[in-house]
């Protein structure tokens, strides 16, 4: 099934009670969410993301604008009324319940003609548990069992009542890093299998792009960029998508457009190649670590001059953490190994890949090129 | 060397018996001397306090007391009392609890109010409801007009008839006890994470069934700390009966097992430490069967 | 398509009527409620500022006065020692209270802190005391104080309860989560046990001291039982023996609403109290305080 937004608006009263502008949560949402996919909520804490998952299952009822699921309005639908499924943060396992009835409780509210046998409950309460691979968990109560398969058994309880949506609030946030790494891979795997539109909501950016079909990026309130997650990390939109996606983070200078080159303080590192027709103005570039190429024979005249730092190899890359007068902070560039740096010069020279750099309007922070 | 070790083993402990002496002291005059005195007491057949002898030992004590009509009329009477007050006090506090717990609006006021009988003088409010209800020549008091302006005719409720008297003693204990059990309750229920009632909304769980199956799971070891306490508390019952129907609570009829044993030692008909011993005795039996009842099926409850 | 939409409305609108109906409802009962307990205090007040000759000739009592006096209370502290009884329930309660502080801090710290052969023994032992009710040990306490010839004193009123096992417990308890590193710290420090008692474990426990200071305090402003066996000079009454006799033997029987006033100066110290420190003392009682 596909979710659809039309100008889905959220506000709160501000905590702190002297302000009396409105705490806008969730911003004129306007987009749709294909069916059958696995979606990435994205965006640093307190963004608004949160809200937005609660909007979709009926928790919160929004302050302006429409919830559709396929063609229908569902706007003012109760929660209980939706037929979705959620995982919550803490799992909410129910603590005096084993597996099986926490499973199973989904299914004891169905009412008439949908209502079940016991027999069939537990039938599908088995089901669900398969998928999730917690069948021989049955019997134990959720304080015997570890974070991940805690984790497995909220999956199967969300899914157990075959929803149309199936909606996971930072799922991974509670589990150790091996953990976390298998347990993405297994939520991708039963997206697989079931087909159930899925909606996840993480401010890992990592988590988001290696299983998402597609990422939303928000920041307070505002959808910021959507798209698949590679498209959204070549391309971003503003200087917040560009430093808010990959690791080690982007890295931004303070630069300038001058008689039609990119400038970052005295050094000329692209052409008119790059930056086109944009008029001359002063200007934030933002360079990807990948995007240094550190090349001894070259003879280009394009480089940027940085003060050597420390050079941290590991392995199949060289990391090179140097710094500039016009950025902030320690900055980090990430080449092939074979390239040997001489650690012991003060200073190291980098041609950028075009591809790799991004220049943002000063005042907006959109991007300009 | 290892003389010096335990000399300041021997210092040390004498150190810690030092901190616990008052208490110590304490508790042995008070408590654990008359927890064996009473016993003696109440197997001690004719005892004259002022020779201080008796004319035997035996179970006569016991034989007279519950042969007595006075006892017999404070059994049924705290018997009445429990069964009605520790029920539907904590009925009541469940529900206003849940009520409480449910809104945001004027919540600490309504929570402030409640608490307020907790603090009062128990003696002094009964004096008010006293009055509230009595009926006397110069007036049919206040909750009389309130019942004849409903078509109903007066009653006299403090020295009339037995049912009437029981009424108003219930809804005062009631109207004493509740402000505790509203509390405890709140606070229980305040403690139960938010995050299952959203998770079972989204599953389109009933009200009634999260109240049956999340809930009441959930708050049940507070519901039975407050029904033991509260029969142990309902059993002791006393003051509250001083407060509304006076002192004199054998000619009112309304004496209850831990009055008996006032009376017995102390007042008008007192002078009998002996009766009241066995009273007392027969008081605590009954409420520890009762509390050991009351645990062995909370055990069960929870286990299940 | 469009039905399905509007039978969502149509659920949505249900629902949220249903959830005004509830709010109501809920709003309703606490309103009641709040009606229920506040009653009987505005009806005293109200009583205690009647008139008296006014009092007795409402048949029908009136809900509201046009003219207050304040003669009842005058007639409160007068006709009978109302003051006396203040002054009494004061002393008893400071004094009480103050005794059993010293007391139970102590059995708490050598529970929690020191070390002695039957440590476990003599605490388990105390545990096992909780289960005694008053009444069981009244009597011997009754003719104890009797012999000690302590009837219409002081010492009579405040001694049995100076200690409590209860109390001594959830102290001993909160003591011990206090860090042993702590202790071990102020040793090395050079600090004796007793300036370590006083200097940090007191403060850091400073909440559940409160915490029983307050119960104790509604407890001895409130007890009747024991101060009615041990007094019968109506100069050692404390309040509620005070407002006993008023009842059956001051003012006259039928002075209602001097009656009324001395119930409202009585109860007006504690409500006072805890409309000052709401919070403190409703946390206090929830984290472990039965009434009795």
């Amino acid at each position: 099934m596909k979710i659809r937004f039309e100008g889905l608006t959220k506000r709160f009263p501000n905590r702190n009670k002297k302000i009396k502008e409105d705490v806008v949560a969730v911003d004129n949402f306007t987009f749709e969410i294909p069916d059958g996919k696995l979606i990435g909520l994205l965006g640093p804490s307190g963004c608004g993301k949160s809200t937005a998952l609660n909007l979709i299952c009926g928790l919160e009822m929004p302050t302006e604008g429409k919830i559709f699921f396929d063609d229908e309005d569902v706007t003012n639908l109760p929660a209980e009324n939706r037929g979705v499924g959620m995982v919550f943060q803490s799992y909410a396992l129910y603590p005096h319940l084993t597996v099986k009835k926490n499973i199973m409780f989904p299914l004891g509210n169905l009412k008439g003609d949908q209502k079940l046998s016991k027999e069939e409950m537990e039938k599908k309460a088995l089901e669900a548990a398969k998928v999730v691979q917690i069948e021989e968990l049955m019997d134990r109560k959720p304080n015997e069992m570890s974070g991940g398969q805690q984790q497995r058994v909220a999956i199967a309880r969300a899914l157990v009542k075959m929803p149309k949506v199936l909606l996971l609030d930072e799922p991974l946030s509670n589990l150790d890093a091996r953990l976390r790494i298998q347990t993405r891979e297994e939520i991708k795997r039963i997206q697989n299998e079931t087909k159930i539109t899925t909606v996840f909501v993480t401010h890992d950016q990592e988590e988001a792009m290696s299983i998402s079909d597609m990422i939303v990026v928000m920041k307070s309130g505002v959808v910021n960029q959507i798209g698949k997650p590679q498209e959204v990390y070549d391309n971003p939109v503003n200087l917040f998508v560009a430093k808010f996606l990959g690791t080690p983070p982007i890295n931004v200078f303070n630069g300038e457009i001058k008689n039609g080159s990119l400038y970052i303080g005295e050094d000329k590192i692209l052409g008119k190649d790059y930056v086109k027709n944009t008029p001359d103005q002063k200007v934030y570039v933002g360079i990807r670590p990948e995007g240094f190429i550190h090349d001894i024979n070259s003879k280009s005249d394009m480089t940027l001059k940085c003060s050597l730092k420390a050079i941290e190899v590991m392995g199949r890359d060289t990391s090179v953490v140097f710094e500039n007068s016009n950025s902030e902070g320690k900055l980090r560039a990430i080449i092939s190994s074979d390239n040997d740096v001489d650690s012991s010069s003060p200073t190291v020279e980098f041609m950028v890949n075009p591809k790799k750099v991004f220049v943002f309007n000063k005042e907006t922070e959109e991007r300009l090129i | 060397m290892s003389n010096n070790r335990s000399l300041l083993n021997k210092l040390r402990s004498l150190k810690a018996w030092l901190y616990l002496l008052p208490a110590l002291i304490f508790l042995g005059i008070f408590m654990i001397y008359p927890l064996i005195d009473v016993l003696i007491y109440s197997f001690e057949i004719g005892y004259n306090s002022a020779s201080q002898t008796s004319l035997g030992k035996g179970l006569y004590n016991y034989a007279y007391v519950l042969h007595d009509p006075y006892f017999l009329q404070a059994v049924k009477n705290t018997f009445i009392i429990v069964i009605i007050t520790v029920p539907l006090s904590t009925i009541f506090a469940l529900l206003i609890s849940l009520a409480l717990n449910s809104i945001k609006k004027l919540r600490d006021l309504f929570q402030t109010i409640f608490f307020l009988p907790y603090v009062t003088n128990t003696l002094a409010v009964g004096l008010v409801f006293m009055i509230m209800f009595k009926r006397t020549p110069y007036t049919d008091g206040l909750i009389n007009l309130l019942i004849s302006f409903f078509g109903g005719s007066p009653v006299d409720f403090i020295t009339g008839p037995y049912w009437a008297k029981i009424f108003v003693m219930c809804f005062y204990t009631i109207w004493i006890v509740l402000p505790f059990k509203v509390l405890i309750l709140t606070a229980a229920l305040a403690s139960v994470n938010d995050v299952y009632y959203k998770a079972a909304r989204i599953d389109g769980t009933s009200r009634f069934r999260m109240f049956t199956t999340i809930t009441l799971p959930m708050i049940s070891p507070m519901v039975f700390y407050l029904i033991i306490t509260g029969f142990i508390g309902a059993f002791k019952a006393y003051s509250d009966e001083v407060a509304i129907f006076g002192t004199n609570l054998n000619s009112a009829g309304m004496n209850t097992i831990v009055g008996y044993v006032y009376d017995m030692l102390y007042g008008d008909s007192g002078g009998y430490p002996s009766y009241a011993s066995s009273a007392a005795l027969i008081l605590f039996a009954i409420v520890f069967t009762i509390t050991v009842i009351n645990l062995l099926i909370s055990k069960k409850t929870s286990i299940n | 398509m469009t039905d399905n939409t509007n039978s969502y409305d149509k659920i949505g609108k249900n629902a949220k009527i249903s959830q005004i109906v509830r709010l109501s409802l809920t709003y309703l009962l606490l309103g009641l409620w709040a009606l229920m307990v506040l009653f009987p205090f505005y009806w005293m007040i109200l009583t205690s500022f009647k008139d008296y000759g006014s009092y007795n000739s409402e048949f029908v009592p009136k809900l509201y006065t046009f003219a207050p006096t304040f003669q009842n209370y005058i007639n409160a502290f007068t006709t009978v020692s109302l003051g006396r009884y203040f002054i009494n329930t004061l002393i008893f309660t400071v004094a009480t209270t103050f005794i059993m502080m010293i007391v139970i801090v102590f059995a708490a710290f050598a529970f929690a802190r020191l070390e002695f052969k039957g440590k476990n023994l003599v605490f388990t032992l105390f545990l096992s005391l909780m289960m005694i009710p008053n009444e069981l040990v009244i009597i011997t306490n009754f003719v104890t104080i009797t012999d000690w010839g302590l009837r219409n004193s002081f010492l009579g009123l405040i001694l049995p309860s100076v200690t409590s096992v209860f109390y001594i417990y959830l102290l001993k308890e909160n003591f011990e989560q206090i860090p042993d590193d702590l202790y071990k710290a102020a040793k090395v420090d050079g600090t004796s046990d007793l300036k370590y008692l006083f200097r940090v474990m007191i403060p850091i426990c400073q909440p559940t001291i409160v915490t029983i200071i307050i119960l104790k305090v509604i407890e001895c402003w409130n007890s009747y039982v024991w101060p009615r066996l041990i007094t019968d000079d109506s100069s050692y009454f404390l309040v509620s023996n005070g407002i006993q006799e008023i009842r059956e033997n001051g003012f006259g029987r039928e002075n209602i609403p001097a009656m009324m006033a001395a119930v409202v100066a009585i109860s007006v110290p504690l409500i006072i109290l805890f409309l000052i420190f709401r919070k403190k003392i409703m946390a206090g009682v929830a984290r472990g305080g039965t009434k009795g």
